[in-house]
């Protein structure tokens, strides 16, 4: 099989529906359908295959060699499944989400090509190869993000394409550095000791780029406009997916393979505090949040941060969880995304204060995201459990005080993720039913009598699924996708034993949990028959009003914005003070002020720049 | 085929006179006789493409004594890049001047322009270089002036007073040049250069020349009338002047006399990467600001003038290719932002970017290719921008002007978050209730466009099928610099 | 030596005129004694004390010819240069015309919306 044909499948898809006009109902839905089940055939197909290059020439420039190389290994076997995956499942449930939403035309095929050069930069073999793929991700999620509703999108899409942006040219500086202090860009011949200057910088600059698409602190700030105004199968595709798996793909690329590093360099460190970082910044912001999207946003800055703990750790372990929670990320994330679009696609709303009840109108949408949710919060038997769990061991196993503080800050990221799930599962769909605002608004329509359509609902159950077998069946995965990324195959039989004691052993663990919940059914199922009874409530003497005095579920929390430290924290994070994007912003601005004033408008002062240039260069020529 | 070289200048030069009597007779036939000259040209500039190295002497008086055209790899880039870039501006501006009167007087001022750039391209003689800088110079004023309201008179006096003074500095500078050598056919005078010169004459020269080329080129601190008058400008003749005129009467003299006829030397490599690196900076800075369209675009226009020059300053074999790309580059996606700017004015009647918004909608092919153009002009991958910009970088790298090339890189950010400010107010966003009877602009300006957007996608994809014949010919060209005298003089 | 130390100070006089003086047609004025003095500049290369006109006579030989005979080109490069400067100055007379009618004033420094 030829490896190009996965990188045009998808760009023939993409040619066939940008031809197509969205006159004619569902036909680039079922196009572009058609083109990611053929893309995931292959995909699948190619896992069986044995690793393999392939190189075509292009053209030299001077001693750069600009030419096209690829390599299929099992790491990008594996991701390229989850990509036609993932793809699928956004088509299917993007074909019900804009059923009669408009969306434009471009839509479909940017799906499409945004498939295409993501495998691009999973088969890359050539740093300059996966720099220009790179960019074209960054791109297509730029249109992507603009494709939504009025103007907040277009600013959204702008600070996303700003960041992202800024560290595609990082990327660039350290791909075009490569060629000239290491005579080669091509990834396999790379084997670069972190030593020198120069090194240091170009891994922190490749590192850069990884975490900016993957979304960690401080570069995260591009998230959360994105994911509330962009188009939300979008959102669920790139933000809280696709760049997921390609920032950690780089990421964990570039510390495994192409870079060596020093025992106790600073490096290792400095990734784990950026990790520690994001999970406290994340979290915190995550917990205040009061709307679904944007809380759902700041949990995906969060989960990032263990990904690089564990990865940074150094640990096999933690590096196979890392790689591993990379994965059971993008798996609920995007759960959750579809779920709360299948919210927003029924009650026209994402604010916590204006929703509540749905489970009982939406059953499947309830559940997917209540697996998803406790698989986030890291609660067995769910994936999120076991990958969290290989983090925590690889850092118990660090055995110092700072890892040890990394454990406690991971394990306090844990705690408050559930609260905050907590908070989004019974403010949208436990808790009273809020009363619909037909006559106030006609646009907003009440429409919670039915659960989302079966394109929606498909891609949903699909995902929770996968979160329940991973969980049950980890050690399937983390045998045949993750451990031979890291070698654990190869190191020997003492590393498969120690990956053994730190997996997390389901069966025990399954059948109690199962057994609980067998009985907790069982007591339903017998009380159901009596009568409930009803009565007045009485706090503090007075009768409480269930109508008038809700309890909301966006004020949960609000107990930590009055604390002093954290909450001032928070609040200034909230205001956007510690957003790169702002500060540097500000920053730029003052230097475009003064040369603004400089330029005043006079012909003279015009005339005497050029005399002074004049009479400089002359100094400069003639006297020196 | 020889005989053909003088019509690239005689063509157009001819026609403009020529449009003037017969618009006496035929009204409304200017724009297309403008239309059959430049397509004459592309034409003709495509016939002489990979044709040798050749000198033409102009009434049969041999050179030295008589003046020549000169046809070199360089040559043929130059002319190439002003034949198509006009034919696309042709196409756009015949229904876009429409809104104006005296369209005959436009169109022979658009033709003196492209004869002066045409001459000044192809002549091998000093004086005579001179005297096609002022014809293209004051096509360039009076077309800046030519909306005749209060603001373009204004840029238009400024444009005219510097570019007076630029033009009196290189007038010495010849003046000093012949006085030193006794000649002023470009290769004799290089050759006589070669034998021994004065110092402190030559580097004074060199200083006059820096200047009066560095303010044809908007180099800062020579920059100020650009963002003046490039805007003020029908946006045709801004696509001109900002996608030519700044290249042919700048960049392209710099190139040719410093590299052929004076010598490039290590401290006016120095120099020029300052002030490449200087105009890079301050250009882009001043962009970031601007909420005019076209003062917008304007500034760029300085900042990725930087870049050209800092490649030319380099002077290595990666740098010049660099640098000659991103001259081929700038050209097409420049002239392209501006008609995309002209097209946005024709329909809303602004160019003020917070009063526009959702055009993409409304005009898709418009908003498309200002889109390919923003992103080209930003260095996103697979437009040409990037490659030019990719290679300016690594021949920075190579020669370990670190420091620059960070900056390099920076400034290429900057570009892309001022188009990235461009294309979320004017292409996304919601469409101002004031706008919402637009339309889609006339066919021949989306064609003029469309022309040049193909441009912008295709000539980074497509470098291997024509770099060697066009890139890098020139490019080896200026590093050979001595070849020039070989086929310049018999 | 001295006459062009004159005919620099003649120059540097135009672009003061130009730079420090605010009014248009000062302005104007200014710019034309700078060309001037480069034209003057350019006759005084090819000048040579009491030499004689560049035609060649049949009575004359060429030795002597080119020896004594002023450098010609010059003179023909100042005929352009000076048509061309006449057509600068039509221009810049005609646009500060304009320019008064449009902004009412002469002051070059209070001519200035387009700035920033």
């Amino acid at each position: 099989m030829n490896l190009l044909i996965l990188f045009y499948i998808p760009a023939i898809t993409a040619a066939i529906t940008l031809l197509l006009s969205r006159r004619i109902k569902y036909l680039q839905e079922i196009i572009s359908f058609a083109g990611s089940l053929v893309f995931l055939n292959y995909a699948l197909r190619a896992f069986s295959l044995r690793d393999q290059f392939l190189k075509i020439s292009w053209f030299n420039i001077s001693f750069i060699d600009f030419s096209l190389d690829f390599r299929l290994y099992h790491f990008s076997k594996f991701l390229l499944i989850f990509l036609g995956l993932f793809t699928l499942l956004t088509v299917l449930y993007s074909a019900g989400y804009f059923r009669q939403r408009k969306i434009s035309r471009f839509y479909f095929p940017f799906i499409s090509l945004t498939l295409s050069s993501a495998t691009a930069i999973v088969l890359a073999n050539n740093f300059f190869v996966l720099l220009v793929a790179w960019e074209l991700v960054t791109l297509l999620l730029f249109f992507l993000i603009a494709m939504g509703e009025g103007k907040p999108a277009a600013m959204a899409a702008g600070k996303a394409f700003a960041i992202l942006g800024f560290t595609d040219v990082a990327l660039l500086l350290a791909v075009i550095a490569l060629p000239i202090a290491y005579n080669t860009w091509i990834i396999t011949d790379l084997k670069i000791l972190v030593g020198n200057p120069l090194s240091v910088a170009i891994y922190v600059l490749m590192f850069t780029a990884a975490i900016a698409k993957a979304g960690a602190i401080p570069l995260h700030s591009w998230i959360p406009p994105a994911a509330v105004h962009g188009p939300l199968p979008a959102v669920a595709f790139l933000p809280a997916s696709l760049d997921k798996l390609l920032g950690v793909y780089l990421f964990a690329r570039i510390t495994l393979d192409v870079f060596e590093f020093p025992i106790d360099s600073g490096l290792n460190m400095m990734i784990m505090i950026i990790g520690g970082a994001t999970i406290l910044g994340g979290v915190l912001m995550q917990i205040m949040q009061s709307e679904l999207k944007s809380l759902l946003s700041y949990c995906a800055i969060t989960q990032v941060g263990y990904i690089l703990l564990g990865i940074g750790s150094g640990h096999p372990i933690g590096i196979a969880g890392g790689i591993f929670h990379m994965l059971n990320h993008a798996i609920y994330k995007s759960c959750l995304f579809f779920s709360v679009g299948a919210v927003e696609d029924r009650t026209k709303t994402t604010q916590l204060d204006k929703l509540g009840g749905l489970a009982t109108s939406m059953p499947v949408t309830f559940m997917a995201c209540a697996v998803a949710a406790l698989s986030v919060s890291g609660i067995p038997p769910f994936n999120g459990f076991v990958s969290k769990w290989m983090i925590y061991q690889s850092l118990v196993d660090g055995r110092s005080i700072s890892s040890m503080l990394f454990l406690v800050i991971a394990m306090f990221g844990s705690a408050l993720t559930l609260a905050s799930f907590l908070k989004l599962l019974y403010g949208t769909f436990l808790g009273q039913h809020q009363p619909s605002e037909k006559s106030a608004d006609p646009a907003i329509q009440f429409n919670a009598n039915r659960d989302a359509t079966w394109t929606m609902r498909i891609p949903m159950i699909t995902l929770a699924l996968l979160c329940i077998i991973f969980g049950l069946f980890a050690s399937y995965p983390i045998k045949q996708f993750i451990a031979p990324v890291i070698g654990l195959e190869t190191a020997g039989i003492t590393a498969s034993i120690s990956i053994g004691t730190a997996l997390w052993n389901p069966t025990l663990a399954t059948t109690l949990i199962i057994i609980g919940l067998l009985i907790g059914f069982l007591v339903y199922y017998f009380s159901r028959f009596k009568v409930r009874e009803v009565e007045t409530l009485f706090i503090g003497g007075e009768k409480f009003d269930l109508e008038n005095e809700k309890l909301f579920a966006s004020k949960f929390f609000e107990f930590i914005e009055r604390t002093k430290i954290l909450g001032g924290f928070v609040r200034e994070g909230g205001k956007g003070i510690f957003d790169i994007y702002n500060i540097s912003s500000d920053l730029g601005l003052i230097g475009v002020n003064v040369l603004k004033k400089l330029h005043d408008g006079i012909l003279s002062t015009y005339l005497s720049w050029c005399i002074i240039g004049l009479g400089v260069l002359c100094f400069i020529l003639m006297v020196m | 085929m020889q005989n053909w070289l003088p019509l690239f200048v005689m063509a157009p030069l001819g026609m403009a006179f020529i449009n003037l009597i017969l618009t006496k007779f035929l009204k409304n036939i200017s724009a297309y006789l403008a239309l059959i000259t430049v397509f004459f040209l592309c034409g003709l500039s495509f016939r002489f493409i990979g044709h040798e190295p050749f000198h033409y002497a102009i009434g049969s008086w041999l050179p030295p004594l008589g003046i020549t055209l000169v046809w070199d790899p360089l040559s043929q880039l130059l002319i190439l890049i002003v034949s198509i870039i006009t034919l696309a501006v042709t196409l756009f501006a015949i229904p876009y001047m429409q809104q104006y009167t005296a369209q005959s007087k436009f169109y022979s001022l658009y033709l003196l322009m492209i004869a002066g750039m045409n001459g000044v391209i192809l002549t091998g003689d000093f004086f005579n270089l001179f005297v096609f800088l002022e014809i293209a110079s004051i096509a360039s004023y009076a077309l800046v002036a030519f909306g005749v309201e209060a603001e373009e008179l204004e840029a238009s006096f400024k444009y005219l007073v510097l570019g007076g003074v630029s033009s009196t500095i290189i007038l010495l500078g010849i003046a000093l040049l012949y006085s030193a050598t006794g000649t002023l056919n470009m290769a004799d005078m290089a050759i006589t250069l070669h034998q021994g010169v004065s110092k402190n004459l030559l580097f004074f020269i060199f200083a006059l020349f820096l200047m009066g080329f560095g303010l044809k080129s908007a180099m800062v601190p020579f920059h100020a009338w650009l963002p003046d008058a490039h805007p003020s400008a029908p946006a045709p003749i801004s696509a001109m002047l900002s996608g030519l005129i700044i290249k042919a009467l700048g960049i392209y003299c710099v190139a040719r006399i410093f590299f052929m006829v004076l010598g490039i030397v290590p401290v006016i490599q120095t120099i020029l990467m300052v002030l490449g690196g200087l105009s890079m900076v301050v250009g882009v800075f001043l962009a970031v600001g601007q909420w005019d369209f076209k003062r917008l675009l304007a500034y760029h226009s300085i900042s990725q003038m930087g870049y050209v020059m800092v490649g030319i300053g380099l002077a290595t074999p990666l740098g010049l290719l660099g640098a000659i790309f991103h001259l081929l580059n700038h050209a097409v996606f420049k002239s392209l932002l501006f008609l995309c700017s002209g097209a946005f004015e024709y329909t809303t009647g602004t160019r003020q970017l917070k009063q526009l918004g959702g055009l993409l909608k409304k005009m898709p092919w418009t908003g498309a290719s200002c889109s390919v153009a923003a992103l080209s002009i930003s260095g996103v991958p697979p437009f040409n921008g990037f490659w030019s910009k990719l290679i300016i970088i690594l021949a920075l790298f190579q020669a370990q002007y670190y420091f620059l090339a960070v900056v390099t890189v920076i400034v290429s950010f900057m570009t892309l978050i001022s188009f990235i400010k461009v294309q979320k107010y004017a292409l996304f966003g919601t469409l101002p209730k004031r706008l919402e009877s637009i339309r889609e602009v006339p066919v021949l300006m989306i064609s003029g466009m469309f022309i040049l957007a193909l441009l912008c996608i295709g000539i980074g994809l497509f470098y291997p099928f024509y770099g060697q014949l066009i890139l890098e010919s020139a490019r080896d060209l200026l590093i050979n610099a001595s070849h020039y005298t070989l086929y310049a003089i018999p | 030596m001295l006459i062009y130390f004159l005919n620099s100070i003649i120059f540097v006089l135009g672009l003061y005129c130009l730079i420090a003086k605010k009014h248009l047609v000062k302005k104007i004025i200014g710019m034309v004694i700078m060309e001037y003095a480069i034209n003057l500049f350019i006759i005084l290369i090819g000048y040579k004390d009491s030499g004689i006109p560049p035609i060649f006579l049949p009575n004359m030989e060429l030795a002597t010819f080119t020896q004594q005979s002023v450098d010609p080109l010059p003179q023909v490069l100042v005929l352009t240069s000076i048509v061309i400067g006449m057509s600068i100055l039509a221009l810049m007379v005609a646009i500060s015309l304009r320019l008064y009618e449009k902004y009412k004033t002469f002051d070059m420094s209070e001519i200035r919306r387009l700035h920033g």
